[in-house]
């Protein structure tokens, strides 16, 4: 199933408004910008979104959750339209009879119980079948057992799960859900991500933002890279993440005697730099293309030279700079 | 009207009977209350009603009190929820944002009625036992002016809620300065102020002279300009919500 309609490739260093918004798409988002006073949060993105789960990654501050919220209507675009099944959403409140949003925000109204929360979402939707809609809801996020429990008392996991129900109450077919994974436990997580592939899979436009790669990777079919206010890439998130892992990642290793662990990390073809790092002392930064065998190396090599390793970091781990590699022109 | 009819108005009416404002507004609404109990100690059965409970409706209720109760109910009618982020569960959704702020400030004319009239009533069927004396034009002026002042300053102060972020202060900063004051003291300002139509309402309710509100404007000239403003801050507040940004 095809999600993002266009492009569906990588678009490496290409500009971001040169992109043709796909046909038939249920959203489309053409030439937005969004601007804070000088703050330039978006800036000239063009993407369609058809059916199937798509990801907005980003790392944060990168301008995902404006551009989400611009999506929803909540926000205004400063320039550019977005539609959704060609109607402009900003200022139509009929659009929301088919759209439903998992906010981040954990506030939920503590007064209320799960179910009271649910039932509000669900009358305020005009859902023709109210009992029923509302169980469908609280079952697909397994919270019967906690429904008549007040908001205030729950987990913020439970608050999660609960937004996601009040959500989805109205079967909307386009879903936006930011960082839906956030405060879940893991068998929370994984029975959430089912359930957004299964929506996805339903043929719902389901919109998830999350600033975390190994995650998306495990429902998102297709991903949005949204680096600086600008959309840096889009495609298949395989695609993506193979264009990630042709470039050498950089990890600090902190040691007691670092030139003799460089020295040995290049002898054995574990690195293809090493450099001494000037701001901290016993420090090197390594640059490597298989960063997991270097990883499971070092503990090896510290044995041998019989050196004391105090810490091994990666400094690629987030998304703003691991995702520098496929957008060098947009920084 | 229930709950499926007007959901934000009954979310929004147990928002303040769950929240700690209506602690506040009922402190601020037994007043008259406590001054009723001072003055029952002070003058026992010698009281007089209009010069009391009639007065301090007048001089510190009309005023001060009514614009702090709207106040305090209108900022977290709103505001709180402008803060917290709980509005966009609510307007994320296929209704009329206009319908919408009706139903918020008519929660808070419903509850802010409801606190102050009642506590006025207290007052005065305590007063009145005392005393001996059934003062119904009073009654009538307490209650009809404490619902036209709540419902007006419920209003101003609901589009307040949306244009500022510092409602609370900025709201104060209008009750104690130009309600209390400027336009209690400078004689070209009443006529932009609530609590010179709703005192000219409670003046003529009473038809007496004694009770010290010079200058009045005509029952119906105040019941236009409450009315307008009324309808005015509700279709600004609609307007601004339509447009503003939901973070």
């Amino acid at each position: 199933m095809k999600t993002v309609t266009e492009p569906a490739q990588i678009k490496d260093q290409q500009p971001a408004a040169v992109q043709t918004p796909g046909r038939g798409a249920s959203v489309q988002v053409n030439n937005v910008s969004k601007w804070f006073g000088d703050v330039v949060a978006v800036s000239q993105v063009s993407f369609g979104v058809g059916p199937g789960v798509t990801a907005l990654l980003g790392p944060n501050g990168s301008g995902k959750t404006t551009m989400l919220k611009m999506m929803a209507g909540l926000t205004g675009p400063s320039t550019g339209t977005i539609t959704i099944n060609d109607t402009v959403v900003r200022m139509h409140s009929d659009i929301y009879k088919s759209i439903g949003m998992v906010p981040e925000q954990e506030a939920v109204y503590p007064f209320l119980t799960g179910y009271e929360f649910v039932r509000l979402n669900a009358v305020m939707q005009n859902c023709a079948e109210l009992e029923p809609s509302i169980i469908r809801a609280i079952d697909l996020v397994e919270m019967r057992d906690a429904a008549n429990r007040r908001v205030g008392e729950y987990s913020k996991g439970m608050r999660q799960r609960i937004k996601m129900a009040a959500a989805l109450v109205h079967d909307p077919q386009v879903i936006f859900m930011d960082e839906p994974l956030s405060g879940l436990d893991p068998r929370q997580r994984v029975r959430t991500i089912e359930l957004i592939r299964e929506l996805g899979n339903q043929g719902r436009v389901v919109i998830v933002s999350s600033h975390l790669l190994h995650e998306v990777q495990r429902f998102a079919e297709q991903v949005l890279v949204i680096v600086n206010g600008h959309l840096a890439a889009s495609g298949s998130f395989r695609a993506i993440r193979e264009k990630i892992d042709e470039h050498a990642r950089q990890t600090l290793i902190s040691c007691t005697s670092p030139r003799r662990m460089g020295a040995s990390l290049l002898e054995l073809d574990l690195a293809i730099s090493v450099r001494i790092d000037p701001t901290r002392d016993h420090a090197i930064v390594v640059e490597s293309n298989d960063v997991r065998e270097l990883y499971k190396s070092i503990p090896r090599v510290a044995q041998t030279l019989d050196v004391r390793v105090f810490e091994v970091r990666s400094l690629d781990d987030s998304l703003a700079s691991v995702f520098s590699y496929v957008t060098e022109a947009v920084r | 009207m229930n709950s499926d009819s007007a959901p934000v108005f009954w979310l929004t009416a147990r928002q303040f009977l769950e929240g700690r404002s209506i602690r506040v507004v009922a402190v601020l609404a037994a007043v008259p209350l406590l001054l009723g109990f001072i003055e029952i100690i002070a003058a026992g059965t010698d009281l007089q009603m209009r010069g009391i409970l009639g007065q301090s409706f007048i001089e510190l209720t009309i005023p001060t009190l009514l614009p702090l109760i709207a106040l305090i109910l209108a900022s977290s009618a709103i505001g709180n929820e402008i803060s917290d982020r709980t509005l966009l569960y609510l307007v994320l959704k296929p209704r009329s944002r206009f319908r919408f702020i009706n139903e918020k400030v008519l929660a808070s004319v419903v509850i802010g009625s409801l606190i102050s009239i009642s506590l006025g009533f207290l007052a005065w069927i305590i007063l009145a036992i005392v005393s001996g004396n059934f003062d119904g034009e009073l009654i009538v002026g307490i209650v009809v002016a404490s619902f036209l002042a709540i419902l007006a300053y419920s209003a101003a102060f609901t589009l307040l809620s949306l244009l500022i972020t510092r409602v609370l202060m900025a709201g104060l900063l209008y009750v104690l300065i130009w309600e209390t004051l400027l336009a209690r003291f400078i004689p070209g300002l009443r006529l932009l102020s609530v609590r010179h139509y709703v005192q000219s309402v409670y003046a003529q309710i009473l038809d007496d002279a004694s009770i010290g509100v010079s200058q009045q404007s005509a029952v119906s000239t105040s019941l236009i300009v409450l009315a307008t403003l009324v309808i005015i801050t509700i279709v600004f507040s609609w307007l601004r919500l339509q447009q503003m940004d939901l973070d």
